[in-house]
C-alpha cells in the first residue's frame, strides 16, 4: 500500500470559515500529525475525510479504494451512551464493523483494564477514550483516524495510548492520522506533520526535515534587528531578550554565523507562525 | 444494520421493562375492576410512551455525537435510518399486541378494533415525526414533533369523537349499530395500511435526509 489516505485540494466553505485547498497524504506504515490552533480546521478536515461532512470540492481516497471498511475512527468525545455497559458496546459494534473480532476486543479490554460489566458513564474520560480506541482497533483497521483523542488525558494514560499507536504502526499496511493540540505527543510519534492555520495548510512535510529546516533564534533585540525579515517566520520580543523562528536554517547560518540556532519544537512552529501571521 | 438495531434495543431496555410492568399491572387491573375511563388514558399513555421512546433515542444520539460517529461507519448513514424504522415498526407491533391482549381479556370498553386504531395512530405519528428527528435531531425535533403530533392526534380524535361516542352508547347496550360497526371495520382495515404506507414514504424521506446530512 503506497498511501493509506490521499486528500487533494479539499475545500469546504461554511461562510464564516473556509477550509481551503487542503492536500495531504499518509504513506503506509507512517503516522501523520495534524496540528493547528482551535478552529484551524483540523476536525473539519477529518470529517471531510470520513464523509461526515461533504466537501465542496477536492477529493479523498481512502486505502486505495477500500473506503471506510478498514478505517478506525476515534472522535474527541466518547460516542457511546452512558447507560450502555462496556460489553453491550462490544455487542452492537460487532454488527457495525465488518471484520470485528470479539477476542481482540476482549484482549483490549483486558489490556486497558476496562471492566465489561461497567456502564460507560462510570468510566473516567481516559477510560472512555481507551474504550473508543479498543473499539476502533477491534475490527482490524488499516487506517486509524484520531481527532483530539489524547486531549484532556493525564500524561500516564497518554503515554500508554501513544505506545499502543506505535505498536499498531509496526505493520507497514497500517497508518495513523492524529490531530492534537498537544504537540509534544505528536513530536514523539509522528513521521509527518501538517500544520493547519485558518483553514489552510501552512507547513507540511516530514517531521524531522521540518525541524531541521526551521531554526529557533534566541538573541538580543539589536541582533534581531540585523536579521533579514524574510528569514523570520515570527518573533517574540521580551524584556530580557528576543526569540524568532527562522524559516531556513542553512541560509541563516551562512548569513549570520555568529548567531546560534536551536532546534525548534512543533509548538514553536505553531506559535511563531501564528504570531507572524498576526504581525 | 444489525449493530444499530442492537444499540437501540440496549438503549430502550429500561423503557421496555417499565412498559412491561405497566402493561402487566393494567392487565391485572382489568381482571378485577371496570376501568373504562382510566384504561382509555392508559392506552393513550402507552402510545405516547412509544413516541417518547423513539424521541429519547434521538436525544441520546445528539448527546453523544453518535450520528457523526455512525456516519463514519461503513454504510452507516443508511443503516442508521433502517434500524430506527425497524425499531419503530417493532415497537408499534408490540403496542398493538398489548392493546389487543387487553381488549381480548375481558375489558368491555375496549373493542378489538381499538388495537388497530391505536397501532395505526402510533405508526402515522412516527411516520411524521421520524424524518423531523432525522433532520433536526432529538432536541430541536422535539418541539416540531410535539406540535405536529398533537395536531394530528387532535384531528384524528375530532374526526372519530362523534362515532366513538355513539359506539360507547351502543356498547353499553351490547352491540354496535350497523353504520358505526361499518365505520370501525373500514377504519380498522384502512388505518394500518395507511400507517404502513406513510411509514414507507417517511423511511424513503429519512434515508434521503440522512444521506445528505452533515454532522
Amino acid at each position: 500500500m503506497e498511501y493509506a489516505m490521499k486528500m487533494e485540494h479539499l475545500t469546504k466553505d461554511f461562510g464564516s470559515f473556509v477550509l481551503k485547498d487542503v492536500s495531504m497524504a499518509i504513506p503506509g506504515g507512517t503516522i501523520l500529525g495534524l496540528i493547528g490552533e482551535n478552529g484551524a480546521g483540523k476536525s473539519t478536515a477529518i470529517k471531510c475525510l470520513l464523509g461526515i461532512l461533504r466537501p465542496d470540492s477536492g477529493s479523498v481516497e481512502l486505502l486505495e479504494g477500500e473506503g471506510l471498511t478498514a478505517v478506525g475512527y476515534v472522535p474527541d468525545e466518547c460516542p457511546f451512551a452512558g447507560v450502555l455497559k462496556v460489553k453491550q458496546v462490544g455487542a452492537f459494534c460487532a454488527g457495525l464493523f465488518p471484520g470485528w473480532e470479539e477476542d481482540l476486543f476482549a484482549h483490549y479490554l483486558q489490556k486497558f483494564d476496562l471492566s465489561s460489566g461497567k456502564k460507560v458513564k462510570e468510566l473516567s474520560r481516559g477510560m472512555k477514550m481507551k474504550l473508543t480506541i479498543a473499539v476502533a482497533l477491534s475490527h482490524r483497521p488499516k487506517l486509524l483516524v484520531l481527532d483530539e483523542a489524547t486531549s484532556g488525558l493525564d500524561p500516564v494514560v497518554r503515554d500508554e495510548i501513544l505506545d499502543e499507536f506505535l505498536s499498531f504502526i509496526q505493520d507497514e499496511d497500517h497508518a495513523i492520522l492524529i490531530s492534537s493540540h498537544i504537540t509534544s505527543d505528536l513530536e514523539k510519534i509522528c513521521d509527518y506533520v501538517v500544520y493547519l492555520h485558518k483553514g489552510q495548510v501552512t507547513i507540511s512535510g516530514a517531521k524531522d526535515e521540518l525541524l531541521d529546516t526551521y531554526g529557533k533564534l534566541n538573541c538580543t533585540r539589536s541582533d534581531l534587528l540585523r536579521v533579514d525579515p524574510k528569514l523570520i517566520v515570527g518573533k517574540r520580543e521580551g524584556e530580557y531578550g528576543c526569540q524568532a523562528l527562522i524559516n531556513d536554517r542553512a541560509v541563516f547560518q551562512r548569513a549570520y554565523p555568529d548567531l546560534p540556532l536551536d532546534t525548534p519544537t512543533l509548538e514553536d512552529l505553531m506559535i511563531f507562525t501564528t504570531r507572524g501571521d498576526r504581525e | 444494520m444489525r449493530g444499530f438495531l442492537r444499540r437501540d434495543w440496549f438503549l430502550m431496555l429500561p423503557n421496555l421493562r417499565f412498559c412491561g410492568v405497566f402493561c402487566g399491572l393494567l392487565l391485572l387491573a382489568t381482571q378485577f375492576v371496570s376501568l373504562t375511563g382510566p384504561l382509555d388514558f392508559a392506552v393513550l399513555f402507552l402510545v405516547l410512551l412509544g413516541l417518547n421512546g423513539i424521541q429519547s433515542l434521538f436525544l441520546c444520539d445528539g448527546m453523544n455525537g453518535w450520528q457523526a460517529y455512525a456516519a463514519a461507519a461503513p454504510r452507516g448513514r443508511g443503516a442508521m435510518v433502517d434500524a430506527r424504522y425497524l425499531f419503530a415498526l417493532g415497537e408499534t407491533l408490540l403496542l398493538t399486541g398489548g392493546v389487543l391482549l387487553v381488549s381480548v381479556l375481558r375489558w368491555k370498553g375496549l373493542p378489538l378494533w381499538s388495537a388497530g386504531f391505536y397501532g395505526s395512530t402510533l405508526l402515522i405519528t412516527l411516520a411524521v415525526t421520524l424524518p423531523i428527528y432525522c433532520r433536526w435531531g432529538g432536541t430541536r425535533g422535539k418541539l416540531v414533533s410535539v406540535i405536529l403530533t398533537f395536531t394530528l392526534l387532535g384531528v384524528m380524535g375530532g374526526l372519530s369523537a362523534g362515532v366513538l361516542e355513539s359506539a360507547r352508547e351502543d356498547l353499553a347496550q351490547g352491540a354496535l349499530r350497523g353504520e358505526v360497526r361499518g365505520f370501525f371495520a373500514a377504519a380498522a382495515l384502512a388505518l394500518p395500511l395507511l400507517g404502513l404506507g406513510c411509514l414507507a414514504l417517511s423511511w424513503r424521506l429519512s434515508r434521503r435526509i440522512m444521506q445528505k446530512k452533515e454532522f
